[in-house]
C-alpha cells in the first residue's frame, strides 16, 4: 500500500481511532495489527519473508542473550558459539536478501537459471534493522526482547517498513509502550506528514515525468537534456524519498512515536562525507556501526594498519586502514541499492572519492594555507557546496540510467553533444508537462529551498508557526489540505468528451 | 519563560479535522454539482448544453427539455443517424417546433423508453421515429455508467442512486469541462458536437467542407474508409422485440394525440450488405405488420460516399431529400426512385435499388477568372485587351460552351434543374470599370452570362479608401444595377473591406479573409460576419457568391461565411474543372478557377477547359 | 600521558580545541573516520586494545573521557 492513497488515509484514520480509544498499554497491539494489515495488503504471500526474518532474528536475540548472561556468570567461554549464532542468522537472512534481490543478476552473468522471486516490500530495510538488533544483542548493548509480538512490531512497523528510516531497536521499541501521547505530537505529526505529501504529490510526481521521458528514450535528446533529466531526477528523488520519510515520521508521531531523522538538508552538504551524513542518514549510521567500526578494528585491518605505518611515511600511513574500510562501506552502499553493475560502480565512485578525500586531507589543508584561503570564509563554503553538488550530480547518472554503459554514454554526451537548441525549441513541452507544471515545480523547489535554508541556520519553522494566531494556522491547514485533496481528486483520468463521439 | 501559544494543539486538531472533512466530503460533490458535465443537475451555472449533450445525450437532452419545454412541440427519436433529418425543414413542412432527441446507440428499448417519456410528459404534436436495421440487432444494453445513464424520470431508476452517482463521479470530468470552456473557440470541436437549439449534431464545419470529384474525396483521411469498406455480418436477433416496441410507441402516440412518422434511415450500400437479404426482408415485413412507414434504406444515394459524413451516417442533405419525398416537395432534388412508402399490412420485402450513373447527377463546370479588361495597351496575367477578350468569347461560342450563372448551378444542385451540355462560368475579380465599359458590351453581344466579384469599399472608387492613393477605377453601384438588369450579370462579393494593402493599411495587415496576426477570435468572427452582411446590404442575394480575396481562406473563414449565408465560393487555384453534384450544395464551395489574362491565347483557353 | 593524547588528537584534527571541548561526539565535531584514526593511534601509542564496544559517546566526548578509557584498559 502506498502512503499516498485513499486506502492508507482510511487505514490511518482507523488506526488512530482505535489507538486512542484503547488504553495506553494496548496501543502497541493496535500498531501491530495495522502493520500486519498494511503489509499483507501488498500481497499476502510476501509476508512470509517478513515473518522469516523476524522469527530468525528474534530467536538469535534470545540465544545471544542467554549466552551473554552465562558469560557474566561463567566468564567468556562462549565467544565462538556467540559468533556462530550471529553468523548463522546473518547468513540466513542475507541469503534470502541475495536470492530475492541479487540472484537473477548474478545468474545472468554465469548462465544459471533465474529464480524471478517477487521482491517483498521493504526487504532491504527491515532486514538491516533486524540484523542490527542481532548484532546489538551480540555486543550486549541490547537485552533481547522476550515478547515475539512486540519484536514483530519492531520489524514490521508500518511507517518504517517500506522505505525506512532503518530503526534501532533500543531507540524505537521502548516507545511502543511509553509513547508520548499528546495533542502537540498529533499536530506535529500531521504537519510533517502534510509537508511530505506536498513534496511528493506536487513536486516529485511532476519532476518524474521529465526524468522518465529522458531516460526512457535518450536517443531523442541531446546532452543538455540529459543534464536536465538528471537534475529533475535529483529533484524527484529528494522530494519523493524525503517526502515519504516525512510522512513516515509524521504518521509515527501521531502515535507519539519519534523516528530518527533520515534527511538533514543534503543540498547544504560541503563535502561528499558531509552529504552522506545528511542523505539516507540511517543507512550511513548502520554501515558505520555494523560495518565500518567492526571492520576498522578487525584483526586483518589491524595487520594492514601496522604494515602501513611501518612502510608508508607520514599521515598517509595512519590513514590507509580507514581509507580501505571507507571504500568497503561505500561499495556495500552501492550494492545495497541494487544488483545491477551500475550500482556497484556507484559504490566504487563514492568509495573512491571518499577514500581520496581521506588520503588527501593533508594536501587540502596545506593548499588552503598556501593560498591563504580562509577556512571559515564564504567563498570556500560556496566552492565546497558547488563541488559537492557536482559530485552527487554526476553520481546520479549512474543510479538513474538503465545500465552502466548507458550511464557513461549519457555522461559523455552531456558534454560532447549538448544540442543546446533543444532548450529553446519547445522540446521541454513534449514530456507531458505544461508550462504551468514547470512553474509549479519551480515554485515548489523554491519553497523547499527557502524552508531548508532557514532551518539550516537554526530556525524552527513549525515552532514559529505555532506562535501565530488561529487565522494564520487555518490558512496553513487549508492550503496543504486543499492542494492534497485537489491532487487526489483530479489525479484520476477524466472521461474525455472528445473521444466519446468518435465511437459513434 | 515559554511564550504561550495563541492556539492550543487541541484546537488546531479540531480545525484540521473539520477542514479535512469539509474538503473531502463536500468539495467533490459541490464541484460536480456546479460544473455538471453530464447535465444531470440541469447545468444551471454553465448552461453549456452542447458539451453536456456530447458526454451523455440521453441524459442531458432530457434535462435540457425540462427547462426549455415551451420552445418545442415535436420530437425526433432515434439513433445518431437521426441527426441528418433537418429540423428547420421539418418545422416548415409541419408548422411545428422540433427538438431532435437522438442519442448514441441503436437500441430500440431505449428509443421506446425515451419516446414513452416524451409522449407522456409533453404530449407533443408530432413524433418522428427514425429506425434502421441495426435497431433489430441489439435490443437493449443495460449499462449504468456516467455516459449512458438515462434520467431517472425516463428509466425509472431510483433518483437517489442516480444523483449519488453523479455527485460523487470523478471530479476530473468536471475539471475537463472547465478547462475546455476556458480554451473554447468558435469552431465546432469533438467535445461539443451538438447544436443546443435543435439537438442535432453541429455540422457547421462538416457542411462547409468543399466536395467535388469522387477520387479527390476518397483521398481525404476522413473518407478513406470507403476505399476499403470493412466487411461484417450482423444477424438480426431482435426483430420481434424491436417491432413490438414500435407498436407500443404507436399505440401510445395514438393515446396522446401525437402524429407519428416512422422512418428507416438511409444506409450506405456496403453497410446494408452486413445484413442478409432474408434478415432484411424479415425486418421490413415485420415492421409493416405494425405500422405504415417510410423506408429510405436503399436509394441511389446509398451508392455514393459523397452523400455520407462517414461510413454509417448520411448527410443532412439526404435528410432533406427524405423530407421532400414525405411532404411532396418537388422543388428539392432527389435521385429517383428515392425511398418507398410502405403501408401497414403489406409485405415490402428487402429494398431494391440500382445506382444512378454518375453522369446523371454530376456535371463538370470549368470556371474562368479574369480581372481587368482594357481597350488596348499593356497586358499581363491579369489584364487582357478588348481584342483578346473578344477572341476568347468567340472561341467559347464556337466550341459550343454555354456560359452559366451561379444560380444555374444552384438550381442544378438544389432543384434538379438541368445544365447545358458544355457549361462554363465566366468570372471577373475586383469589379473594375473596364469590366463594365469593355467586357459587358461584348458579353451582351454573345448573350453570355458572367459573374463579377466587386470589392465593397472600392465600388465606384478610383482612390484607395481614404488614403487618396490612385487605383484602377471600379464601376459604380448604378452601373452594377444596369448589368444585373440585363439578366446576364451577377455582381457578387469579393469582400467588403478585406483587400488590405501593405503600406496603405495599418499593421498588421489583414491578408484576405483571414484573421490578422494576434487578432482575437471573437473580434475576427464578428468582423468577417459584418463584412459579409455589408455585402448583402450592398448587392442583395448575389453576395451569397464569394470570391476569396487573394485566394486566401481557411476553415474558420469558410464556416463564418456559410453561417452568414454564403452558398458558393471560388478560389484562384485548384482544379478549374469543378465537379458539381446534384443534391450536394457543398460542391459549390471552394471551386477552382483557370486564371486568364492578356497572355492567354484563345486556343490555350479552350484547351484549358476542355478535358 | 595527557600530552601524548593531545598530540594524537591534534595530529588528526588540528583545528579542534581539544582542551575545552566536552561534546566532541555529541556535537559531531569528531566524525567516524576521525574516531577510527584516533583509536588506532591510541592503541598503537599506548599499547591498549580497544574494540567496537568501547565506541560510546561518553568515552570520547572530551579529553578527560578518553584518558579515563585508556586508564581502564591498561
Amino acid at each position: 500500500m502506498s502512503f499516498f492513497t485513499l486506502q492508507f488515509a482510511a487505514l490511518l484514520a482507523a488506526a488512530l481511532i482505535f489507538y486512542y480509544a484503547l488504553p495506553k498499554k494496548c496501543g502497541w497491539v493496535v500498531l501491530l495489527a495495522v502493520s500486519l494489515a498494511f503489509y499483507a495488503w501488498g500481497g499476502v504471500k510476501t509476508i512470509f519473508y517478513l515473518l522469516f526474518t523476524a522469527g530468525t532474528t528474534y530467536a538469535s536475540g534470545l540465544i545471544l542473550g542467554r549466552f551473554n548472561r552465562r558469560d557474566a556468570d561463567e566468564g567468556k567461554v562462549r565467544a565462538a558459539r556467540k559468533k556462530l549464532t550471529v553468523a548463522a542468522c546473518v547468513l540466513l537472512n542475507f541469503s534470502v536478501l541475495f536470492a530475492v534481490k541479487y540472484w537473477d543478476q548474478a545468474a545472468g552473468l554465469f548462465s544459471l537459471p533465474r529464480l524471478s522471486l517477487v521482491l517483498p516490500l521493504g526487504l532491504s530495510f527491515y532486514t538491516f534493522a533486524s540484523i542490527g538488533y542481532v548484532i546489538d544483542c551480540y555486543r550486549g548493548k541490547q537485552s533481547p526482547e522476550k515478547n515475539p509480538l512486540k519484536y514483530l512490531l519492531f520489524v514490521s512497523f508500518f511507517p518504517t517498513v517500506v522505505q525506512g528510516p532503518i530503526s534501532r531497536f533500543g531507540q524505537l521499541a521502548p516507545q511502543f509502550t511509553a509513547a508520548e501521547r499528546s495533542a502537540d505530537n498529533v499536530k506535529r505529526g500531521l504537519q510533517t506528514a502534510m509537508w511530505g505529501c506536498l513534496k511528493k504529490l506536487i513536486v516529485a510526481n511532476r519532476a518524474a515525468v521529465v526524468a522518465d521521458a529522458v531516460f526512457a528514450n535518450p536517443e531523442n535528446y541531446g546532452g543538455a537534456f540529459y543534464a536536465i533529466g538528471v537534475l529533475f531526477y535529483c529533484i524527484q528523488l529528494y522530494c519523493d524519498f524525503s517526502g515519504g520519510i516525512d510522512v513516515a515520521r509524521g504518521v509515527a508521531l501521531t502515535f507519539g512515536i519519534d523516528l530518527t531523522e533520515n534527511f538533514k538538508r543534503p543540498i547544504f552538504a560541503v563535502s561528499l562525507a558531509d552529504y552522506w551524513r545528511r542523505w539516507h542518514i540511517t543507512l550511513g549510521t548502520w554501515m558505520r556501526d555494523y560495518v565500518f567500526y567492526p571492520l576498522s578494528f578487525s584483526r586483518p585491518m589491524g595487520a594492514i594498519s601496522r604494515f602501513a605505518r611501518k612502510h608508508v611515511k607520514g599521515k598517509a600511513g595512519k590513514v590507509i586502514p580507514t581509507a580501505a574500510a571507507t571504500f568497503v562501506v561505500y561499495l556495500l552502499i552501492g550494492i545495497w541499492h541494487g544488483s545491477s553493475l551500475k550500482y556497484i560502480f556507484f559504490g566504487l565512485y563514492n568509495g573512491a572519492i571518499m577514500t581520496a578525500s581521506v588520503l588527501l586531507a593533508g594536501v587540502y589543508s596545506s593548499t588552503r594555507n598556501k593560498l591563504k584561503i580562509n577556512e571559515k570564509g564564504a567563498p570556500l563554503h560556496f566552492f565546497r557546496l558547488v563541488r559537492t553538488m557536482a559530485i552527487v550530480f554526476v553520481g546520479r547518472y549512474f543510479t538513474r540510467a538503465p545500465r552502466l554503459l548507458a550511464a557513461f554514454a549519457m555522461l559523455g554526451r552531456t558534454f560532447t553533444h549538448p544540442c543546446l537548441y533543444q532548450l529553446t525549441d519547445g522540446t521541454a513541452l513534449t514530456f507531458g508537462l505544461t508550462a504551468f507544471d514547470f512553474a509549479v515545480i519551480a515554485a515548489g523547489v523554491a519553497v523547499i529551498l527557502a524552508v531548508e535554508f532557514f532551518e539550516e541556520r537554526g530556525a524552527k519553522i513549525l515552532d514559529a508557526l505555532d506562535r501565530k494566531g488561529a487565522l494564520v494556522q487555518f490558512v496553513f491547514i487549508l492550503i496543504p489540505l486543499a492542494i492534497i485533496t485537489a491532487q487526489a481528486a483530479f489525479g484520476g483520468d477524466a472521461i474525455d468528451a472528445s473521444s466519446i463521439y468518435r465511437q459513434f | 519563560m515559554k511564550e504561550r501559544k495563541k492556539l492550543s494543539s487541541a484546537r488546531w486538531l479540531v480545525i484540521f479535522f473539520v477542514t479535512l472533512v469539509l474538503l473531502a466530503a463536500l468539495f467533490v460533490p459541490v464541484f460536480n454539482l456546479a460544473v455538471d458535465p453530464y447535465g444531470a443537475f440541469g447545468d444551471r451555472l454553465f448552461g453549456w448544453w452542447s458539451y453536456d449533450f456530447t458526454l451523455n445525450p440521453r441524459l442531458a437532452k432530457i434535462s435540457y427539455l425540462k427547462q426549455n419545454a415551451d420552445k418545442y412541440d415535436s420530437f425526433i427519436v432515434g439513433s445518431s443517424g437521426s441527426s441528418s433529418i433537418p429540423v428547420a425543414d421539418l418545422n416548415e413542412y409541419l408548422g411545428a417546433n422540433f427538438f431532435n432527441c437522438m442519442f448514441y446507440g441503436t437500441e430500440t428499448a431505449t428509443f421506446e423508453q425515451t419516446a414513452n417519456y416524451l409522449l407522456t410528459t409533453y404530449r407533443p404534436k408530432n413524433l418522428v421515429l427514425n429506425l434502421s436495421l441495426m435497431t433489430a440487432h441489439t435490443y437493449s444494453v443495460d449499462e449504468k455508467d456516467l455516459t449512458n445513464s438515462a434520467h431517472p424520470d425516463v428509466s425509472g431508476e431510483s433518483a437517489f442512486a442516480f444523483y449519488l452517482r453523479y455527485l460523487f463521479a470523478s471530479p476530473a470530468d468536471s475539471l475537463a469541462k472547465v478547462k475546455y470552456r476556458i480554451s473554447d473557440g468558435y469552431l465546432q470541436t469533438p467535445y461539443k458536437v451538438f447544436n443546443q437549439q435543435t439537438g442535432a449534431y453541429d455540422k457547421s464545419r462538416r457542411d462547409a467542407e468543399p466536395i467535388g470529384d469522387l477520387g479527390d474525396y476518397l483521398s481525404r483521411d476522413a473518407y478513406a474508409v470507403f476505399k476499403d469498406y470493412p466487411k461484417a455480418n450482423y444477424s438480426l436477433y431482435h426483430v420481434r422485440e424491436a417491432v413490438e416496441a414500435v407498436a407500443r410507441i404507436k399505440a401510445k402516440a395514438e393515446q396522446t394525440g401525437t402524429r407519428l412518422f416512422v422512418l428507416c434511415q438511409p444506409t450506405y450500400k456496403e453497410n446494408l450488405d452486413y445484413f442478409s437479404k432474408d434478415d432484411q426482408a424479415a425486418f421490413f415485413n415485420a415492421l409493416a405488420e405494425v405500422t405504415d412507414y417510410w423506408d429510405f434504406t436503399l436509394t441511389p444515394a446509398s451508392y455514393d460516399p459523397r452523400y455520407f459524413y462517414d461510413s454509417t451516417h448520411s448527410r443532412g442533405v439526404v435528410g432533406k431529400m427524405e423530407l421532400a419525398v414525405m411532404f411532396g416537395d418537388d422543388s428539392v432534388y432527389r435521385p429517383e426512385p428515392f425511398g418507398r412508402y410502405v403501408e401497414q399490412g403489406s409485405a415490402p420485402g428487402a429494398p431494391e435499388c440500382d445506382p444512378l450513373p454518375e453522369e446523371e447527377y454530376t456535371a463538370t463546370v470549368p470556371i474562368i477568372c479574369y480581372h481587368q479588361i482594357v481597350k488596348d495597351g499593356e497586358t499581363n496575367a491579369s489584364t487582357a485587351t478588348e481584342a483578346t477578350f473578344e477572341s476568347h468569347m468567340k472561341a467559347l461560342s464556337e466550341s459550343g460552351f454555354t456560359p452559366v450563372s451561379i444560380y444555374d448551378l444552384k438550381a442544378y444542385v438544389e432543384n434538379g434543374a438541368d445544365l447545358p451540355e458544355k457549361p462554363v462560368l465566366i468570372t471577373f475579380d475586383d469589379g473594375y470599370l473596364g469590366n463594365y465599359e469593355i467586357a459587358f458590351p461584348i458579353l451582351k453581344e454573345y448573350g453570355f452570362k458572367a459573374t463579377i466579384f466587386a470589392i465593397g469599399v472600392s465600388v465606384g472608387k478610383d482612390t484607395y479608401k481614404d488614403t487618396g492613393k490612385a487605383i484602377t477605377p471600379h464601376f459604380t453601384l448604378e452601373q452594377a444595377e444596369e448589368m444585373k438588369n440585363s439578366g446576364l450579370i451577377t455582381v457578387a462579393s469579393h469582400g467588403y473591406d478585406v483587400h488590405e494593402v501593405e503600406g496603405l493599411d495599418a499593421e498588421p495587415v489583414r491578408e484576405g479573409m483571414l484573421a490578422r496576426r494576434g487578432e482575437k477570435e471573437a473580434d475576427y468572427v464578428s468582423f468577417l460576419t459584418a463584412d459579409a452582411q455589408k455585402m448583402f446590404s450592398l448587392l442583395g442575394e448575389d453576395a451569397g457568391f464569394v470570391s476569396y480575396p487573394s485566394g486566401k481562406y481557411d476553415e474558420r473563414a469558410r464556416v463564418i461565411l456559410r453561417e452568414a449565408g454564403v452558398f458558393a465560393t471560388v478560389t484562384t487555384s485548384g482544379d478549374p474543372m469543378n465537379k458539381v453534384v446534384r443534391g450536394l450544395p457543398q460542391s459549390l464551395y471552394d471551386m477552382g478557377r483557370f486564371v486568364v489574362g492578356g497572355d492567354t491565347t484563345a486556343e490555350e483557353l479552350i484547351s484549358g477547359i476542355e478535358r | 600521558m595527557r600530552e601524548k593524547l593531545i598530540e594524537i588528537l591534534k595530529d588528526c584534527c588540528p583545528d579542534v580545541d581539544f582542551e575545552t571541548e566536552t561534546s566532541l561526539i555529541d556535537d559531531g565535531i569528531l566524525e567516524s573516520l576521525d574516531i577510527v584514526t584516533i583509536v588506532t593511534d591510541i592503541m598503537h601509542t599506548f599499547g591498549v586494545t580497544l574494540s567496537v564496544d568501547d565506541l560510546l559517546p561518553e568515552n570520547f566526548n572530551s579529553v578527560d573521557d578518553m584518558l579515563r578509557l585508556i586508564g581502564s584498559k591498561l
